[in-house]
């Protein structure tokens, strides 16, 4: 009894909210047969690297509409595996512990994707936990916004990613962490553990995928801002005073901010070759000169060969490709996405452009060429519909008018600005925050597929944008009604902002106002 | 609260290092040592269209997805680069990097021989053997047996002089209706000959002619030959008048 009082009752209840998160991720994922998603070439590279294949050799060939639960054990020669070039992902963990849990029960000598879906739910249940234990405002609130963010997760366009070879899980969890490690970031005044949980999550989160880097956009500010300025406040100082007083503050926050930059140069560094060729090909040859009332002027302006604009239109691997032409080297070198963006800023109208395709994008929600069930089970070449009312709300609000996600994003925004204002309760300060800080990560993670790949894929890779638009929603919604809610659920303990030193550990207390 | 924190932040650091160390990628056979007559497992679809190979080989008679018809150099606008090009610039260059006209007398066809489901692999250096020199390929073939290119193309047996061999309904043309199919499976005539008489009896009597030749014996009873796309040169098939065959009809094969 003595442990469980050490454990505290606000830790247990978290515990038990994770636990439920997992459990009933779990649940719709595997009750009445497993559903995930196939895997559409892209998976292979992420599970080679393990010595795996996917089911046995040919016998998924023609059969990327059905999701393969096992990959065996194979071994792999020369450059066959990813062009001989290792694919970092922190997805790689869950997998390493899925593949040593086939082992254990006895599934095979390799991977079993159940098991991987298994290990997905638990890390995104104890993501569930530190989230519910860091957020503010009176449990019944706390509980809301974790049900809310689970509705969105268990939703059939990304709970699948679960139970697949992508590496989407990792990121999807880690933005889960890096929420709850903003929220306590904020309230705890910057404290050095909050500080290193923050930097953690962020790793977690952007190493997951390349584009997922756009987490530093909004990473990197609150690591150098907000311990030194928060300070100042708590010390009764103004904020000008306290920044006069010396730069020495600055280190914690600079020194993760410099830890969280070169994890993440080093993770795009590490981008296989093939990858950013991909990535730039499509951008150029699918997004820019399709759309484009001068190709051979925009290939110009990128130092390509005019010539080139023949192949507008045609993929990598097409056999029109425009990268089995001679005036195709240097493609790589030249079309960077800052030079694509300085060709775009030639004519800005043409960002316009972007914008209209990518709300498209957005709309549509779901990719509708990547199936869920298993190739034993009927109607395989099918998308699962258990838990999707996010998407059909979604759908039915945006497909006729794109333009309200970004209305919605703005709102969302406002919402988490006014909660931010002076004199507001630290916690509800945070709640805007975190409104405010997925706000910003849409916008960069928007533009960061927009000018990286375009249209190539556009809804599987607008999948992280989508998700940070419904968590910006639920935030910023939230951050509304925090005042609400402790008046209607806790008006006995509802008391002012506190004003206190520089560390602050969450708690029961501090969460009822 | 600082120490398990400093925890999580190491295990969020250092997991993703562990994780890495993956199974270790063999080197195999690097492609300049590829000989003609040898045989690969490529047991997936990535390996079999991997721009490169240097698996291991194994006996004919064992299971393999690959075989190497002939080893040549790459093309000769490439040979100067230091870096390897780019995949679709190397396959773009499959053709002049590997000689087809030897696929024919590799696998022992004559002139009424006609191969159906061979596909032609080529097989470039890795970028590391590029980069230390290497400009051999390794030209390799795949039987795509049955209905599609999207099967696994594993034999058991070598591709060199299969066409003289009795086990050479599978690289044989054959249809099964319209559908060109190889002659393991079923179908309902099989290519016998290729005719450049004009007019549609001349090339029926050729055709005739050809098919009695081609299976080394009077025509059946319960077959027919047939004349298809009557533009010289006109196609000869033979096959059953009902129903459908599997095998070829060949005469004088081992």
């Amino acid at each position: 009894m003595r442990a469980w009082a050490r454990l505290g009752e606000a830790n247990l209840k978290a515990a038990f909210v994770g636990l439920a998160f997992a459990v009933t991720m779990a649940a719709r994922l595997f009750v009445s047969g497993p559903v995930g998603l196939s895997n559409q070439g892209d998976g292979s590279r992420l599970m080679c690297w393990f010595g795996l294949s996917e089911g046995t050799g040919y016998a998924n060939l023609g059969r990327r509409t059905a999701v393969e639960l096992t990959w065996s054990a194979h071994r792999w020669y020369g450059q066959d595996c990813g062009e001989g070039v290792r694919y970092l992902s922190s997805e790689l963990v869950p997998v390493k512990l899925s593949m040593w849990g086939t082992h254990l029960f006895g599934l095979g000598s390799g991977l079993d994707l159940r098991v991987l879906a298994v290990v997905n739910c638990v890390i995104l249940g104890t993501a569930a936990a530190l989230l519910f234990r860091a957020l503010p405002g009176p449990q019944e609130l706390r509980l809301a916004i974790t049900a809310l963010l689970w509705l969105v997760f268990a939703d059939g366009t990304f709970a699948g990613y679960l139970m697949s070879a992508y590496s989407e899980p990792a990121m999807f969890a880690g933005l889960l962490f890096v929420i709850a490690a903003v929220c306590w970031y904020w309230r705890s005044s910057g404290s050095v553990a909050s500080l290193l949980s923050l930097v953690a999550s962020a790793v977690f989160a952007l190493t997951a995928k390349t584009q997922a880097v756009t987490l530093l956009v909004g990473v990197l500010p609150l690591l150098l801002l907000r311990s030194r300025l928060h300070n100042g406040r708590a010390a009764g100082e103004t904020w000008t005073a306290r920044l006069r007083s010396g730069w020495r503050g600055y280190l914690p926050g600079a020194g993760a901010a410099l830890v969280v930059l070169m994890v993440a140069a080093l993770h795009v560094g590490a981008t296989p070759a093939r990858v950013t060729e991909q990535n730039r090909y499509n951008a150029v040859f699918l997004e820019m000169l399709p759309h484009s009332s001068h190709p051979g002027e925009d290939l110009r302006n990128l130092g390509l060969d005019p010539s080139l604009a023949a192949a507008s239109g045609k993929t990598l691997l097409d056999s029109e490709t425009a990268a089995a032409r001679p005036e195709y080297s240097g493609l790589v070198d030249k079309a960077t996405p800052l030079r694509t963006t300085m060709v775009y800023l030639r004519e800005p109208l043409r960002f316009a452009s972007l914008l209209g395709r990518g709300l498209d994008g957005m709309a549509r929600f779901r990719p509708d060429y990547i199936y869920s069930y298993p190739a034993s089970e009927p109607g395989r070449s099918h998308l699962e519909c258990r838990v999707c009312f996010v998407e059909q709300a979604w759908t039915t609000v945006f497909l006729p008018s794109p333009w309200l996600i970004f209305v919605l994003v703005v709102v969302s925004m406002a919402g988490g600005a006014l909660a931010v204002r002076k004199g507001a309760s630290r916690g509800r300060q945070a709640m805007g925050v975190v409104a405010l800080f997925l706000g910003g990560e849409v916008v960069a993670q928007f533009w960061a597929v927009m000018l990286t790949e375009g249209s190539a894929d556009l809804v599987k890779h607008l999948a992280l944008a989508n998700l940070l638009t419904c968590a910006a929603a639920v935030f910023g919604l939230a951050s509304w009604l925090i005042p609400w809610g402790v008046a209607l659920f806790s008006p006995p303990r509802e008391r002012p902002a506190r004003r206190r030193g520089s560390v602050e550990v969450p708690s029961d207390t501090e969460a009822a106002h | 609260m600082a120490k398990p924190a400093l925890r999580g932040l190491a295990a969020a650091l250092l997991l993703p290092l562990l994780a890495a160390c993956g199974q270790p990628v063999d080197d195999g056979v690097p492609t300049d040592r590829a000989v003609v007559g040898m045989c690969r497992p490529r047991p997936t679809e990535m390996e079999l269209r991997s721009v490169s190979d240097v698996s291991p080989s194994v006996p004919c008679n064992q299971a393999h997805e690959l075989e190497v018809y002939a080893v040549s150099t790459v093309d000769p606008s490439l040979t100067a680069r230091k870096i390897r090009p780019g995949q679709e610039m190397l396959r773009g260059r499959s053709t002049s990097s590997c000689p087809r006209e030897e696929i024919r007398p590799y696998l022992g066809a004559r002139t009424n021989d006609f191969q159906w489901g061979i596909e032609l692999f080529v097989k470039f250096p890795t970028t590391q053997e590029w980069e230390q020199g290497g400009r051999r390929v390794a030209c390799e073939l795949a039987s795509f047996s049955g209905q599609s290119d999207k099967e696994d193309p594993v034999v058991y047996t070598s591709l060199r002089g299969i066409m003289r061999r009795a086990d050479s309904a599978r690289v044989r043309l054959c249809r099964s209706g319209t559908r060109a199919v190889t002659c393991d499976g079923q179908h309902t005539a099989e290519k016998v000959g290729e005719v450049t008489a004009k007019g549609a009896a001349a090339q029926l009597a050729q055709c005739r002619r050809l098919a009695s030749e081609y299976t080394g014996r009077p025509l059946r009873s319960d077959f027919e030959v047939a004349v298809a796309d009557l533009t010289a040169p006109a196609e000869c098939w033979y096959g059953p008048r009902v129903g459908l065959v599997r095998g070829t009809v060949r005469g004088g094969l081992r």
